[in-house]
């Protein structure tokens, strides 16, 4: 089986271009949560 | 980056000074209904993404469903948790044969229902955190069942030991002979030979690095020739947080650690030793 | 006259509770030795069929064989007491041990395939037999305590009951016990 350090080079290096996609759409949808937030609690 | 919480601080702040916290509980439930909602898509994306590839790259045998979870009639075999649960959830399904050794595991939630008196529905939670059932290389027919030392733990050694010895819905108390094994487990079974035949001081000692790095109560049963195993995370794993940077090493880490750990059961308990009566 | 009476009942409720806790004790200790018994058993059955198969390779062990051919005789005699078994499960354990380390010099032997399956079956035999000593031993260690400690050991004298002998636990890598020495005493 694969070392943790193996797992980790794997996710940093070849799941980095999806990792950097899925960022920029985290980023959207945080801004949304938090908008969503906003209106919510503040009715 | 944490306004979201704050603000549900200054919620609960100004509800209990109107003393209107269950509108409060009906808002965070809502609340939490919605941010789900709208994280949906990005944490189905991000399972694909992640989740799938760090999978296959642990062994490519194996095969990951992100909305399946461990059927309810093994979680109710296992006899871990003798309540049957009135509502079983999960997801993040991983099996495969590792080392010609069949593993399945997944998230799994299992909630049971309470009624009150005035009618009204309450939930508690049976278990939730990651549940793992494997093939055992030994042969036996009874069932033997490894808990968390609870009541010795916190009623000390002579109360403790006297419930333990009375929780008799569970079986025969069977007391192992290694102190530090005694000190984290109790153990019943129906039969006192069998569960020295599967917990041998070798096992015995796997179990307890195992529990060591989990870091959360561990529950291991053994029936029917195969073991199953439940870490006791409390809450639903491999989701993805959209408050937290997912190249972050701690975040990264985590998903590692998790996975690496359920999958690595097979090595660290020495699963795959092939034992000549299961030839 | 009531305090008295109350008195009396508790001090005999007592008494039963003992006397019931130590008959539980040592019928634990019987039942678990009859498994015991019952797997040493299985193993004495493969002995013959042992010593069939390597006698013909192993001419310079011919002692420890005919050694262990006449503690199976030993064991399979009636009314020998369990603490005589117990004896002699470990007499047998370094017999067998030494056997299997012998067999290593043979290669014709090692190779032969009724050996193959005789050294599994013994392995698997050792693992049970392992089980059942450690869980004799915990029954033993539980009779032993409440024949010993305050207040059951008077119930206990009172009973007849003696504290009994456990098994020794073997270290997983036992050394090659010279079989010759343990007989020549």
């Amino acid at each position: 089986m694969k070392s943790l350090s193996e797992l980790t080079d794997f996710y940093y290096e070849n799941l980095h271009p999806a990792i950097e996609d899925l960022e920029k759409k985290r980023k959207h949808v945080k801004s949304r949560v938090f908008l969503f937030g906003v209106f919510f609690f503040t009715d | 980056m944490e306004y979201f919480f704050l603000l549900i601080d200054l919620m609960i702040f100004s509800f209990f000074q109107n003393n209107l916290s269950w509108l409060l509980f009906i808002n965070i439930a809502a609340g939490s209904f919605v941010y789900k909602f709208l994280i949906k898509d990005y944490s189905q994306e991000f399972k694909d993404k992640v989740i799938s590839p760090l999978v296959s790259e642990i062994d490519k045998n194996l095969i990951y469903k992100k909305d399946v979870h461990v059927e309810e009639f093994k979680f109710i075999n296992s006899r871990l948790f003798p309540e049957i649960p009135d509502k079983l959830e999960g997801n993040d399904y991983i099996s495969g044969i590792i080392d010609n050794v069949k593993i399945e595991l997944s998230d799994l939630h299992a909630k049971k229902k309470h009624t009150n008196s005035h009618g009204k529905d309450n939930w508690s939670t049976i278990f939730q955190g990651l549940f793992i059932v494997s093939q055992f290389n030994k042969n036996f027919s009874g069932s033997t069942v490894v808990l968390p030392d609870i009541a010795q733990n916190s009623f000390g050694n002579l109360i403790g030991s006297w419930l333990q010895s009375h929780n008799s819905n569970r079986g025969e108390l069977i007391k192992m002979d290694s102190p530090e094994f005694e000190k984290e487990f109790v153990v019943y079974g129906n039969n006192q030979i069998e569960a020295r035949y599967i917990l041998t001081n070798s096992l015995m000692q796997k179990l307890l690095e195992f529990k060591k790095k989990s870091r959360h109560n561990l529950y291991v049963s053994f029936v029917f020739n195969h073991i199953y195993i439940a870490i006791d995370y409390g809450r639903d794993l491999f989701e993805p947080s959209v408050f937290k940077a997912l190249l972050e090493y701690k975040v990264a880490i985590e998903y590692i650690k998790t996975l690496h750990l359920a999958i690595g059961v097979v090595e660290e308990l020495k699963l795959n030793k092939k034992l000549w009566s299961k030839l | 006259m009531l305090i008295i009476l109350i008195i009396v009942v508790v001090i005999f409720l007592v008494l039963i509770l003992m006397y019931n806790s130590l008959i539980s004790k040592k019928n634990q200790v019987q039942n678990i030795f009859a498994s015991v018994d019952a797997i040493l058993k299985k193993r004495y059955n493969l002995i013959p069929n042992l010593v069939a198969s390597v006698q013909e390779y192993m001419k310079h062990e011919k002692s420890i064989l005919e050694d262990i051919t006449k503690l199976r005789a030993e064991a399979n005699k009636p009314n020998i007491s369990d603490e005589q078994k117990i004896n002699l499960d470990y007499k047998v354990s370094s017999a067998l041990h030494s056997i299997m380390v012998a067999v290593e010099n043979y290669p014709n032997l090692k190779a032969n395939e009724n050996v193959m399956y005789l050294q599994r079956s013994l392995n698997e035999i050792e693992e049970q037999i392992s089980a059942a000593r450690r869980a004799y031993n915990q029954a033993v260690t539980d009779y032993n305590n409440a024949t010993e400690m305050f207040p059951t050991n008077f119930m206990a004298s009172f009973m007849r009951y003696n504290p009994k002998k456990v098994f020794e636990i073997q270290d997983n890598e036992r050394k090659n016990v010279n079989v010759k020495d343990l007989f020549e005493k």
